[in-house]
């Protein structure tokens, strides 16, 4: 590489040393050419699209035809109805993921890293990957295999809701309940991508110094001394990490799943930002309205990250940028 | 080695790049009139994924009876028209249109099923053809004796007026309907029951007529051993949590408006709910609820638990879609063959005319773009072949497939059909392409029971009784975006006042929340959607008809 930087360089050596420097990784460059084309192709040029949440736009309609309408769509979606709803749902849902869900990863890894049979662990490893790769509509069937109501009292319903049945008397609408679907979301949530989710960490486990271990050892440190002075402190850094990328996606509560879970007995509680938005923009093409939902959006979501950032640097972490 | 190396990752980077900038535009060709074959892309759903393509035994049927019926009309050699269906499955539908319209790429001919603002947006921008004045089109030459008038369109002349109203936009019609029944609703009851209470002097008639026949009946259902078994294990009426089912029905029965009315004293529209009629009804559903006629867990029984409890005899009357009677008497048979089941589609309010609830009349209309029906003649040739496809041939053909093959015909001429998968897939859901507007058709199947072949006399009866809804053209944004927690408000709130939760006050109250969340905006988008409609003015003002105004108790 370097001797031929240096081949190039010689007979050019007018063009400012920049462009040199350019031409000599260029290699480098070709590789960072896809990712910049990614973000400019579909992350800066599609920003014009906020516009569209200024006009009463409809799918179909000539975008310079439609007509200006100021703040209008933003004012007719907080003030309507829904946003409390909205919000309300949204809320819980996000809530109950980042205090029940959020954890789990990091205590599987620290589990998982515990583990001192290695053929064990990869096997454990692996094994809890394989439901990320269950697709969500898979998800939610097997789901209603289990939690389905009987008909009548004759056939027997799913398994769960007949065992809940035995142990308690009654039969519980959980598909149907308004706060028990929440409870089968976020089940449905850990059972999927909890597994996944200690990757990143597991990552970071393996990252920390051996030799500390060793000199705490030396020290007389019990397991779990060890694990809570030296392993739990290692991996800070990345739970605080993930934790602000989490509160970046405090509004996003994915539309797939609620989609699938979504009966008109559920639809009050589980309706959320990002089912309005499907319903109202891809569903009946109202895009104005949907985009301007859209961009509240992401401006809260802008919001939580950078707060959360600042709380991390204010409590002495790192923080992201 | 190295330099291998780097052409590789050159040739990936090039290759990720490129791909990411590759877009998939496919352009669409016009249709061929010169050709022996044109080809006419049709965009429709399906309710199944296998759903039959140019392989299936009935589409070549199909193609060669337009190919033959198209070089009849134009004098000019088609050998088919070939229909290249492309099936979206139903749940998705909705998304699909919304993409085409998004991406402004259409087949020639596209199914639109949900009439939301995007829609009529389009309809007013043009996007569509404006196909109003085509349906009545008359031309000399095409004067025969089953076409005395010279319809250019004689099957598409046939479409209901009233059903094109529904799906006008500014009274403009941009679209043919798939046509479905107008006068479904019906009430389906114990007929053995009513008999054996007739028989034992309880009741006078076979057949209840008057809102009174059906209050006695209520009551000698719960009160005097219908089922003659001695005990008092019997109740009226079923209802489920979908109370709107009895409920609007028996709204329409007592005076109330469909959907919307008009307010005369108020002078503005208002949601029937609001309505003299609808609280009437649900203020006889409450005396029936407080006097046990109605199933005591009717706000929480699952609408699916409706039939079983029906037929296993402990209830006697379920009103909803009249062809329930059909499928219940069918099911009842073999838990009691002595049980009868018959339905009617209305009782009267003493000697006033019969009032019923009617459907819209259609599930979707195909609207041709002008983006891939560019021309004028164009748009005659697939106004031609789409007229054509409501013919009796074609309209069996998607219904039946092939006599012979996938159908026979019994003695009194009605189709048996050959019910083996193999066959049925060469023509199901061919009958969500067609629209059979020029309906009703001379070949059907047997009646499977009694109840059936009066279900079809429910319908056919039912349609001239049928009360319009006023605003069936119009939509309203307030309600896409705001429609879910105003439904939860009156539908908790009927609930309540019908189980005695609630009183008038209560319910007053409910009504003043909706109206508070939205609802007056709802009213307000409907109000102004038909003032704005050009159709509804007469003489320069605006008119609303005499049969829209209805008395309002809130």
């Amino acid at each position: 590489m370097a001797k031929n930087a240096a081949a190039v360089a010689a007979p050019t050596a007018k063009k400012s040393k920049k462009w040199v420097q350019i031409k000599r990784d260029k290699w480098m460059y070709a590789l960072l050419l896809p990712g910049t084309l990614y973000f400019i192709i579909f992350k800066i040029i599609p920003l014009w699209g906020i516009f569209i949440s200024m006009k009463t736009y409809y799918a179909g309609v000539d975008f310079m035809e439609a007509d200006w309408v100021g703040l209008s769509n933003f004012i007719k979606f907080f003030s309507s109805t829904s946003f409390i709803m909205l919000l309300k749902n949204t809320l819980i849902i996000s809530a109950m993921n980042i205090v029940f869900f959020f954890p789990l990863p990091i205590i599987l890894a620290l589990l998982l890293n515990e583990i001192r049979l290695q053929w064990y662990k990869k096997a454990l490893q692996t094994l809890v990957y394989v439901p990320h790769f269950v697709s969500m509509v898979v998800i939610a069937s097997i789901t209603f295999m289990l939690l389905k109501e009987s008909s009548n009292d004759a056939q027997s319903g799913g398994a769960i809701f007949e065992l809940v049945k035995r142990i308690n008397g009654t039969g519980e609408s959980w598909l149907g309940g308004k706060v028990a679907i929440y409870w089968v979301l976020l089940f449905q949530n850990i059972w999927k991508e909890s597994g996944w989710g200690t990757i990143i960490f597991l990552a970071a486990l393996a990252g920390v110094d051996v030799e500390q271990y060793e000199a705490a050892i030396v020290d007389g440190a019990s397991r779990l001394q060890q694990l809570i002075y030296i392993t739990v402190p290692a991996i800070m850094t990345t739970v605080v990490t993930m934790f602000i990328l989490r509160m970046g996606s405090v509004l996003d509560t994915g539309y797939e799943q609620l989609i699938l879970m979504q009966n008109s007995l559920n639809k009050s509680s589980t309706d959320t930002f990002d089912t309005y938005v499907y319903n109202i923009g891809r569903v009946d093409g109202n895009y104005g309205y949907s985009t301007a939902v859209g961009l509240f959006k992401s401006i809260v979501s802008l919001i939580c990250i950078q707060s959360a950032n600042r709380l991390a640097k204010h409590a002495g972490q790192a923080g992201l940028f | 080695m190295k330099n291998w190396k780097r052409i590789s990752m050159l040739v990936l980077a090039t290759g990720l790049a490129a791909s990411s900038l590759a877009g998939c535009g496919e352009t669409k060709k016009p249709i061929d009139l010169n050709s022996k074959t044109p080809s006419i892309e049709v965009m429709t759903s399906a309710n199944k994924t296998n759903s039959p393509g140019q392989e299936s035994p009935v589409v070549q049927a199909i193609e060669k009876h337009l190919g033959e019926a198209m070089s009849e009309k134009y004098g000019k050699q088609y050998d088919k028209v070939i229909l290249d269906i492309q099936w979206v499955v139903s749940t998705a539908y909705g998304e699909k249109v919304t993409a085409a319209l998004g991406a402004n790429e259409y087949p020639n001919v596209m199914l639109v099923t949900a009439r939301n603002s995007s829609i009529i947006q389009n309809s007013k921008h043009g996007t569509f053809w404006d196909i109003t004045d085509y349906f009545q089109k008359k031309d000399d030459k095409f004067k025969s004796e089953e076409n005395p008038e010279g319809y250019v369109y004689p099957e598409l002349a046939k479409a209901n007026p009233v059903i094109n109203k529904n799906i006008s936009v500014d009274g403009r019609i941009s679209g043919i309907y798939r046509a479905r029944t107008i006068g479904r609703q019906g009430m389906t009851y114990r007929r053995d029951w009513v008999e054996n209470l007739h028989k034992k002097g309880v009741l006078d008639f076979d057949e209840p007529k008057t809102l009174d026949d059906l209050d006695a009946m209520m009551k000698a259902f719960t009160e005097n051993d219908p089922d003659g078994n001695g005990k008092k294990d019997t109740y009226g009426m079923i209802v489920t949590t979908f109370l709107d089912g009895p409920l609007n029905n028996l709204a329409i029965w007592m005076g109330s408006p469909n959907e919307w009315g008009y307010d005369e004293e108020a002078g503005e529209w208002k949601p029937w709910f609001m309505s003299e009629g609808y609280f009437d009804a649900m203020t006889k559903m409450r005396e029936w609820y407080q006097a046990k006629y109605i199933n005591k867990n009717m706000a929480t029984m699952d609408a699916n638990d409706w039939d079983s409890e029906f037929l296993n005899g402990y209830g006697g009357i379920q009103i909803d879609v009249a062809d329930r009677a059909r499928r219940n008497a069918t099911n009842i048979a073999e838990k009691n063959p002595n049980a009868v089941v018959d339905v009617i589609g209305y009782v009267t309010d003493g000697d006033a005319d019969p009032r019923v609830l009617p459907t819209t009349g259609y599930m979707g209309y195909y609207v041709l773009p002008h983006q891939t029906v560019e021309t004028e003649e164009e748009l005659d040739f697939v106004l031609s072949v789409l007229d054509e496809c409501n013919s009796e041939e074609v309209v069996d053909l998607c219904n039946y497939g092939i006599e012979g093959t996938h159908y026979t015909l019994d003695e009194n001429g009605k189709a048996k059909i050959i019910s083996e998968d193999s066959l049925t897939k060469d023509y199901q859901d061919l009958n969500q392409f067609s629209m059979g507007l020029a309906g009703p058709y001379q070949l059907t199947t047997a009646y499977a029971n009694k109840a059936a072949e009066k279900v079809q006399q429910v319908y056919d009866e039912n349609e001239q009784w049928a009360v319009m809804n006023p605003m069936a053209p119009y939509t309203s944004d307030s309600y896409a975006m705001s429609g879910t927690q105003l439904d939860a408000i009156i539908a908790e709130a009927k609930t309540n006042y019908i189980i005695g939760n609630l009183d008038e006050a209560g319910y007053k109250k409910a009504i003043d929340q909706w109206l508070k969340m939205d609802g007056d905006l709802v009213c307000q988008d409907y109000t102004e959607a038909y003032e704005n409609d050009k159709s509804n003015y007469k003489d320069g003002k605006l008119y609303i008809p005499e049969t829209s105004k209805y008395k309002f108790r809130f």
